[in-house]
């Protein structure tokens, strides 16, 4: 089986937003909507005091609670491990936005743009009518993926099957792999570093791991 | 095409903030369907005593019906809602669908054949549930995930019944004056609701809500508890003690019971329903440095630890 992972070295991220904006550059996510963005935490009291990047985004859980609620089955897992939406499907009720614990989903019911009213030229390519009014969200790169299997490439390894925002990060603090591949690159990683995952008590099983100490 | 942001699409930091997806439309429903499906159970329990009024079977109906057309008005795409009914095999929203394609089919012929009112409560308890259990599903919000929410809207849906039953009753029976047992109901049900909030608002500030969450449900206690309970608690009291002034006070008892139930609902849907913020377990090593803790900003224990 396969199951599709990103590891965050939260020792190596800068807090650029580098990822941030690939993201959006792929996606042409309207203002306000962020698949993917990086929270600035400042943690502690002086004199201890240390500033933490963390990325944050869809978790493509083990046990979405967006795919639960939904009722109308546009929210769906794939066999991978990715969570989908069906654009078609999808009435926009909202339930998946309230179930969701990491304010991962979006919705927009007008189309709008960075600059004014005005779509830039890789807005107007990309503009997806089918968002309005429904639920949206990171995908993984879905078609990233999916384009790079078809094609004999390795996603995580091979920039053309991999996520946007993995391929931006200058610092390599954004990994994406399989962890169900034990020799894949982020088991590597998570074997070889101290992780969690965000709100695991939730039992959600999120798929984005933290890395915060090495286990040397 | 315009370029306005919408109102609660920002990033908006690192603590919880309050939830937009689900505004008063939405509560609309839980406030329809709650108070229409809390009326016809207390009446289709009443049938098996001889009550039969198709008037408050009428009202619950329309009751529950405005709460569907509430939330109607919230979706995004309107012309695909028959869409909601795919997801049966998890969701308790297309549940709540399948219950009312019953329910107003069953309540429609009691008003024709009264016999069937007896039936109604059946179908009314189990849309009534899957209210409940739609706002339990919903993880993202750590006010309405509390198993508590599930008594809470049972009971508060069933003092709203009784409440609009003892207002309906100068119009709705033969005599003005509401059968004994209905004001026997309303003291029930509101001492159960009554119950089920103080321990639920006391888990939700012990810790188990955001900070903010948690400071909204405080703020309205003390005026849910008195006007919302104790009052109509007085009120029909003071009816018991004199009968001159009790149809008018049983209507007041019941009139508040069901305002204190509409206003605790809009409450937990639209005010205190911050969602669950951001939270790291550890800080990491940087460079030569070591570790530190984590953090849960909005919370009490924001420590995360």
């Amino acid at each position: 089986m396969t199951k599709w992972a990103i590891v965050a070295d939260l020792g190596r991220c800068v807090g650029c937003q580098t990822c941030t904006t690939a993201c959006r550059h792929a996606n042409a996510t309207p203002p306000g909507v962020q698949y993917r963005k990086v929270l600035d935490m400042e943690v502690g009291t002086y004199p201890d005091v240390r500033r933490v990047f963390v990325p944050v985004g869809c978790m493509h859980c083990d046990e979405p609670p967006c795919r639960d609620v939904c009722p109308t089955t546009a929210t769906k897992k794939r066999a991978d491990g990715m969570v989908t939406i069906d654009y078609d499907i999808c009435i926009g009720c909202g339930y998946c936005i309230v179930a969701c614990p990491y304010q991962a989903r979006y919705k927009v019911s007008k189309p709008t743009f960075a600059f004014k009213g005005e779509a830039t030229a890789n807005e107007t390519k990309r503009f997806d009518e089918r968002l309005l009014g429904v639920a949206q969200k990171c995908t993984f790169c879905v078609d990233r993926v999916d384009y790079g299997l078809a094609n004999n490439l390795t996603p995580g390894i091979d920039p053309e099957a991999t996520p946007a925002c993995v391929n931006a990060c200058l610092s390599k603090a954004l990994t994406f792999g399989d962890t169900d591949n034990p020799d894949s690159n982020v088991s590597t990683l998570l074997r070889q570093y101290k992780s969690f995952r965000m709100h695991e008590e939730l039992g959600t099983g999120p798929n984005i791991h933290y890395l915060w100490e090495s286990e040397d | 095409m315009t370029n306005e942001p919408e109102v609660g699409m920002r990033h908006l930091g690192l603590a919880p903030w309050l939830q937009t997806a689900w505004d008063l439309r939405a509560a609309g429903n839980f406030v329809g369907g709650g108070s229409g499906t809390g009326l016809l159970i207390i009446t289709s329990l009443g049938a098996f005593g001889g009550l039969y009024s198709r008037g408050a079977i009428l009202v619950g109906l329309v009751l529950v019906g405005l709460g569907l057309f509430s939330v109607f008005l919230e979706i995004g795409r309107p012309l695909r809602a028959m869409n909601v009914l795919l997801g049966g095999k998890r969701s308790w929203m297309t549940r709540e669908a399948f219950v009312a394609a019953v329910l107003f089919p069953l309540g429609t012929a009691a008003l024709v054949y009264p016999d069937l009112a007896k039936l109604i409560w059946v179908p009314a308890l189990a849309y009534l549930y899957c209210q409940a259990r739609i706002l339990e599903a919903s993880k993202g919000i750590p006010t309405w995930r509390s198993p508590l929410i599930l008594p809470l809207i049972l009971t508060t849906g069933l003092a709203e019944g009784a409440g609009i039953l003892l207002v309906l009753a100068p119009m709705a029976f033969d005599s003005a004056t509401p059968p004994d047992w209905a004001a026997s109901a309303l003291i029930a049900a509101l001492a159960a609701r009554i119950f089920v909030w103080m321990t639920y608002r006391r888990r939700m500030v012990a810790g188990e809500a955001p900070v903010e969450a948690a400071a909204v449900l405080v703020a309205f206690s003390a005026p849910f508890t008195l006007g919302g309970n104790i009052i109509p608690v007085v009120m029909v009291i003071g009816a018991g003690l004199e009968p001159s002034i009790a149809v008018a006070a049983l209507a007041a008892a019941g009139l508040a019971a069901m305002a204190g139930g509409w206003m605790l609902k809009v409450t937990i849907v639209t005010k205190a329903a911050q969602n669950q913020g951001f939270a790291i377990k550890h800080s990491p090593a940087r460079g030569a440095g070591e570790p530190g803790p984590g953090i849960k900003p909005g919370w009490t224990d924001s420590s995360n630890t």
